[in-house]
């Protein structure tokens, strides 16, 4: 849906294009976030983020399509449509926040934002080739974005080139105190200055787990390799480390995004209660209303949710989310003990390029296989709250291919320091064909 | 305690309650992912098991007495 909403002329972000993820709120403009359950639903206050990215200058130049209730890595189960990939319209643009990459990297937009809860901002961004910055949780507010599990929920920035992610960061970044995933304390660093500090020296841990999945394609994996030796070529060190429990994040993110997203998203109308902090009464109503009217509209990948979650629950009454949540520490635990060694961790950030999209009326088994198959690198550092970057790493077979980089809490400046010495040794993202011909043109 | 494998009955059961209007072939169709995803429960009782607290052997015991009887309402 395009708009045209500017507040102020001057700002880090004046004269820029934004797209929000339309799971997000701007004032007076209808969000839908990808459900039939939210159609006409009008946002009653801006979210947080849209109101610094206003307050910074940008102009919103739209809301980008995402994913049905965000809960698909493919770009097949946005209504009112799917979305394209810009490099081969056949292909996914990856989700949840489909529209957002593929705005970017057609060039419609010069940044979008999206969300993140199991690999939403880097799913489309290594499938569309931008650049996806998930912050660490808690670093950008999630108020005024639509839940789906407290625990895990991101919001972060999709660009074209790394200085943009820090740019927007840098304006998005900060408590709001309205948003209880927030610290008390939080500083933001100085993401934009300090990418001239460079990168030279940085130690880099190439993650063995993240390599080698059972779907993982050979060129992706090929790819990744090769852009840590183009790191190694720009002063930085690199080692092959071993995380044994990044192979378990995704069972424990299985039972939290599953059993917290029914408790939250479904049952709990998207905010739940007993916390404290904004709530948005308007859109609990709307959607509720809708969804307890008649529940079978929700997308496959949901009702695989309510199905699975709902049995679970009903046998043992929510046991194993509270195991789940109470080894997530443990989870970010082996993170931290590798970061003490590391500066940033390196992985593939899916196992594979873009995939086909389902046809219309294909089978649930291929609607469902095209959602899920690509997050086990992702969901991970959904639960840990590790901040992690998707940056293109190469395009084989003119596909793109993400590497995910990861670092310390916090340290979201030091794995933009990371991407950008690899942006600059690889002289820049290419964009889509379609995309670089009109820019030359 | 692994988490049994979901008989229709019980997959009906969810479904009616959220109202997702799925017909018998549907939850057929939905068993071996529901299954698939239910997997993730056990690792997770496995994981947890290996480094869940360990109970108390002694602390505390039930009275041995019946408590003092106190006033309807307070």
């Amino acid at each position: 849906m395009t708009t045209a909403v500017t507040e102020v002329g001057e700002g880090p972000l004046a004269g820029r294009t934004v797209a929000i993820k339309d799971n997000t709120a701007v004032a007076g403009v209808p969000m839908m976030n990808g459900s039939p359950y939210l159609e006409g639903y009008v946002p009653l206050r801006d979210a947080t983020v849209v109101t610094r990215l206003l307050g910074a200058g940008a102009t919103i130049a739209g809301k980008a399509v995402c994913e049905d209730l965000c809960f698909s890595g493919g770009s097949h189960t946005s209504r009112p449509a799917p979305v394209r990939n810009p490099w081969d319209e056949s292909r996914s643009a990856g989700g949840s926040s489909s529209g957002s990459a593929a705005l970017v990297a057609g060039g419609v937009v010069d940044v979008a934002t999206g969300g993140d809860q199991g690999g939403s901002v880097r799913i489309p961004s290594a499938y569309s080739g931008t650049v996806g910055h998930k912050p660490t949780y808690g670093l950008v507010p999630y108020t005024g974005a639509f839940p789906i599990e407290q625990t895990i929920d991101h919001v972060g920035p999709i660009t074209r080139t790394v200085s943009d992610a820090a740019l927007v960061l840098s304006v998005i970044a900060g408590a709001d105190g309205l948003d209880p995933r927030q610290p008390l304390g939080l500083v933001p660093e100085d993401y934009v200055g300090a990418l001239a500090r460079g990168a030279e020296g940085m130690r880099v841990g190439v993650v063995a787990e993240g390599f080698g999945h059972p779907n993982s394609e050979p060129e992706v994996d090929d790819a990744v390799r090769a852009a840590v030796d183009v790191l190694r070529g720009a002063g930085l060190v690199a080692e092959e480390i071993s995380i044994p429990w990044h192979a378990h994040g995704a069972r424990i993110w299985d039972v939290i995004a599953t059993e917290g997203a029914m408790v939250q998203m479904v049952e709990g109308n998207g905010y739940g209660m007993n916390w404290e902090g904004l709530y948005d009464p308007e859109v609990m109503a709307h959607y509720g209303g809708r969804w307890r009217a008649d529940g079978s509209d929700f997308s496959e990948t949901v009702k695989l949710v309510l199905l699975a979650g709902g049995y679970a629950v009903d046998r043992h009454h929510g046991r194993h989310y509270a195991m789940a949540r109470n080894l997530a520490p443990r989870l970010r635990a082996a993170y931290d003990e590798a970061l003490d060694r590391f500066d940033v961790l390196v992985m593939p950030t899916l196992p594979m390029r873009a995939t086909v999209r389902p046809a219309p009326g294909a089978p649930r088994e291929e609607v469902i296989l095209r959602a899920l198959e690509m997050i086990a690198n992702t969901c991970v550092t959904d639960v840990t709250g590790h901040p992690a970057c998707s940056v293109p790493a190469g395009t084989p077979g003119g596909l793109p291919v993400g590497m995910m980089i990861i670092g310390r809490h916090f340290a979201d400046a030091t794995v933009l320091r990371v991407a950008h010495a690899f942006e600059q040794a690889v002289g820049g993202f290419p964009a889509p064909p379609r995309t670089a011909a009109a820019t030359r043109s | 305690m692994p988490l049994d494998p979901p008989a229709p009955d019980a997959l009906r059961a969810v479904a009616k309650r959220y109202g997702l209007g799925l017909s018998d072939a549907d939850i057929t169709s939905f068993d071996p992912f529901v299954s698939g995803l239910l997997a993730s429960w056990d690792t997770v009782e496995e994981l947890y098991a290996a480094s869940a607290p360990v109970r108390p052997s002694v602390r505390g015991s039930a009275p041995t007495t019946p408590p003092t009887r106190t006033a309807p309402g307070t």
